[in-house]
């Protein structure tokens, strides 16, 4: 059964999540701790029916889990008595979005800290309150903000400049545009602000945002590696 | 909130490193910013400098599909494979892998076996 993502607990626990394509009518989750790495110390597999396709940690709380499937659920859960492999008492709770989820990415602003970005293959994006469970907004299809132009989703990210979560959209071309997410809701809230050209001869697969250090890396299907520093 | 958004004045300032031959799928930076590990289609990974992109360690993860990865520190790093593979690298010991599970899910579970390789 492939895997098809995993995360390093980033508190030092020593811990590995991983999640997997769907076998035997189920879709496990299943934690690994490094220091006794010959069998998993947990494995869950009630909480999605189709391939999971992304599993995160909390990047601030300790004992937290977040996980992404192509069954449209969001769920979030919890670790704290990981030993005593009760999946019903981890699951704290679960956002349907109602499409497949291709990822998810943490954009906290100073309103919401809890903020999360979500999308889909069909390049539908919305925003969800991990705090609440709530569904915060729903941006549709996003290829409409370039123009019908046949437009990828790269990433999601948060703008502490701008208090604004932010987004990265690959052309066939190369070029990256940088969208501005004002509002969730209603036409107007999302702006084009730039448009990365020059660099890349194909798509963009990848975005490292750096704000805080006034740089930006891309990678590339031109096998292309890019630094760009951010003029402020 | 600003009027106008930094990001609308970008310039390049390193263009491509001619030893990277495949479609990098992701970049993830380390820690402490000194270093990026780009992934690509044939299943590596390549530690660069973050400071002048120049490749440092090549790194043959696996023949299938690497589907995830993560810096552990600036100079180890864990990676997922499609084959279900899940390995720590150490970039300093000649890109020897030192864990490696090998996991085989039967029936719901997970049996694994660690194997400990050295790349030539």
């Amino acid at each position: 059964m492939p895997l098809t993502t995993g995360d390093v607990e980033p508190f030092g626990s020593g811990l590995v999540v991983t999640g997997a394509e769907k076998h035997n009518h189920s879709s496990p989750i299943c934690f690994w701790d490094v220091r006794q790495p010959s069998a998993p110390v947990v494995s869950w597999g009630d909480q999605h029916y189709e391939e999971i396709t992304q599993v995160r940690f909390h990047p601030r709380e300790s004992g937290r889990l977040i996980s992404a499937s192509v069954d449209g659920l969001l769920c979030q859960s919890q670790f704290n008595a990981i030993l005593t492999p009760v999946e019903e008492d981890s699951l704290q709770s679960v956002i349907q979005t109602a499409c497949p989820i291709d990822a998810f990415a943490f954009t906290p602003t100073a309103r919401n800290p809890e903020l999360l970005a979500i999308w889909s293959p069909m390049q539908t994006a919305l925003f969800a309150d991990l705090q609440s469970g709530d569904l915060l907004g729903n941006l549709g299809d996003v290829r409409r903000f370039s123009g019908g132009e046949a437009s990828q989703i790269i990433a999601f990210d948060a703008s502490p400049e701008t208090d604004c979560p932010i987004y990265f959209s690959a052309l066939p071309d190369g070029r990256v545009q940088v969208f501005l997410i004002r509002s969730m809701v209603g036409e107007g809230g999302v702006e084009l602000v730039s448009e990365l050209a020059g660099g890349h001869c194909e798509a963009v697969r990848s975005v490292l945002y750096l704000p805080g250090h006034g740089v930006l890396f891309t990678g590339g299907e031109d096998a292309k590696v890019i630094g760009w520093s951010i003029n402020q | 909130m600003p009027s106008t958004f930094a990001l609308a004045q970008l310039s390049s300032y390193s263009k491509q490193n001619p030893s990277l031959n495949d479609i990098i799928f992701s970049l993830k930076l380390s820690k402490d910013q000194s270093k990026l590990l780009a992934s690509t289609s044939s299943g590596e990974l390549r530690l660069l400098s973050a400071h002048t992109l120049q490749a440092t360690a090549r790194v043959p993860v696996t023949k299938a599909r690497l589907v995830d990865f993560h810096f552990t520190s600036p100079s180890t790093a864990c990676t997922v494979s499609s084959d279900g593979r899940l390995a720590w690298w150490d970039f300093r010991a000649r890109n020897r892998a030192i864990v490696n599970i090998q996991s085989k899910p039967k029936l719901g579970y997970t049996n694994s076996q660690i194997t400990f390789f050295s790349l030539s």
